[in-house]
């Protein structure tokens, strides 16, 4: 009886850890706190303004129960420009316990361009990727399902969160 | 040890581990002189092959880290200069007015032991940056990043800047560890001289063998 309740412990501990580890992937730890969620307006040249207001439309208009809207003193920001970096973009958020406060986004057409046979495709998918961090969503989730969060998908075609990353939204709002 | 103390132990587990696993990776805020953390998620390319990553990169080499600091950088490139640098491709110029923001890099300077492509020669050192650090009260966290140790050897895939360290392709497929070959305990077997090469990121489906780096740096010798 005695061992028995001890395997238990030991079998219940081992499936938390395991199944904390297998929810990271998919999910950050970290949030933004409510369905709307304000972006400080922002002015580029129409190559770029086009796809990026058409990447928060991609996701107001997914059902994914979050809606991003423009607003003039919003202290979350997106920034597109040429960065000696090599990465796409980059989401930087500052987070207190399980909520984002703040998030600036940005965009590095050092790295785009070059690699874009459809920029504008290039540009939403990047972006719709970047916006999904503030909505919980983790890089590369471990799945075989099509998400805009993998480093593998093609950037030229996929512009739109996925059924995969549309409900992982939906199950945290 | 009985039903009780078993079943308190039982719920004590539970409450430890939901409490470890639902912890975010940042302190909660407090008040007045809280640390500002920031996380970074980074969406970065991905390479089919090590002739695609090696392609990309305009820098190869292998060494070692002999010094490590954290420092504040701005890398945006000045509009004039993308500019100069794109004047007919206005696709590379986003226009408008990128705001600016100095981002804490961990700098790691390597001692060139072998350069497999680029104008690096062994003996020479050779700054590379990686997202994340801590200065003061800020810290940026970026949990992708793998730690470079002074004690092993890597190989890095590197794009290289003017004016600012170079910068891995990416945290998952760039960054490789030289180990020793394994020594044998059979009698009578030979000794392998080669050295083996993992990838530093256990995500990395990518193999990098020593034959590759070798074929990179007679297509360099070529040029």
């Amino acid at each position: 009886m005695k061992r028995k309740f001890l395997m238990s412990i030991m079998l219940f501990s081992a499936i938390a850890m395991f199944g904390s580890t297998i929810y990271a992937a998919t999910f950050l730890t970290y949030g933004y706190p409510s369905t709307t969620i304000p972006i400080r307006t922002y002015n580029y040249a129409s190559a770029w303004q086009t796809p990026m207001d058409a990447s928060l439309a991609n996701w107001n208009n997914a059902g994914a129960k979050v809606q991003f809207t423009k607003t003039s003193n919003s202290p979350n920001t997106i920034t597109a420009g040429n960065f000696n970096n090599t990465a796409y973009g980059v989401n930087y958020a500052s987070v207190s316990g399980s909520q984002v406060v703040s998030f600036r986004i940005e965009l590095n057409a050092s790295t785009i361009t070059p690699d874009a046979t459809n920029l504008s495709n290039f540009i939403q998918s990047v972006f719709v990727h970047e916006l999904g961090h503030s909505v919980w969503l983790g890089d590369n989730p471990t799945t075989s399902s099509p998400s805009i969060m993998s480093y593998s998908r093609n950037r030229n075609s996929m512009t739109q969160p996925q059924t995969f990353d549309i409900n992982n939204v939906r199950s945290k709002y | 040890m009985n039903k009780k103390r078993v079943l308190t132990l039982l719920l004590s587990s539970i409450f430890i581990l939901s409490a470890v696993g639902c912890s975010s990776v940042t302190s909660t805020a407090s008040p007045s002189d809280a640390p500002l953390t920031i996380i970074a998620s980074e969406d970065y390319p991905s390479y089919a092959s090590i002739s695609d990553l090696s392609e990309r990169a305009n820098t190869i080499v292998k060494g070692s880290v002999i010094e490590t600091r954290a420092q504040a950088l701005n890398d945006i490139v000045q509009a004039t200069d993308a500019a100069n640098e794109n004047e007919l491709n206005i696709a590379s110029d986003p226009g408008g007015e990128p705001s600016s923001f100095d981002k804490i890099y961990t700098i790691h300077t390597i001692q060139v032991a072998e350069s497999y492509k680029g104008g690096y020669t062994a003996g020479e050192h050779i700054e590379v940056k990686q997202l994340g650090g801590q200065l003061g009260n800020t810290e940026i966290i970026n949990d992708d990043n793998l730690k470079l140790i002074p004690t092993k050897d890597y190989v890095l895939f590197l794009e290289t800047y003017e004016d600012t360290p170079a910068s891995l392709l990416n945290s998952v497929q760039s960054l490789y560890v030289i180990k020793p070959a394994a020594k044998s305990n059979q009698p009578g077997q030979q000794q392998s001289q080669s050295e083996v090469i993992v990838s530093a990121n256990p995500e990395n489906d990518l193999t990098l063998q020593l034959e590759d780096l070798q074929e990179i740096q007679n297509e360099q010798k070529k040029q």
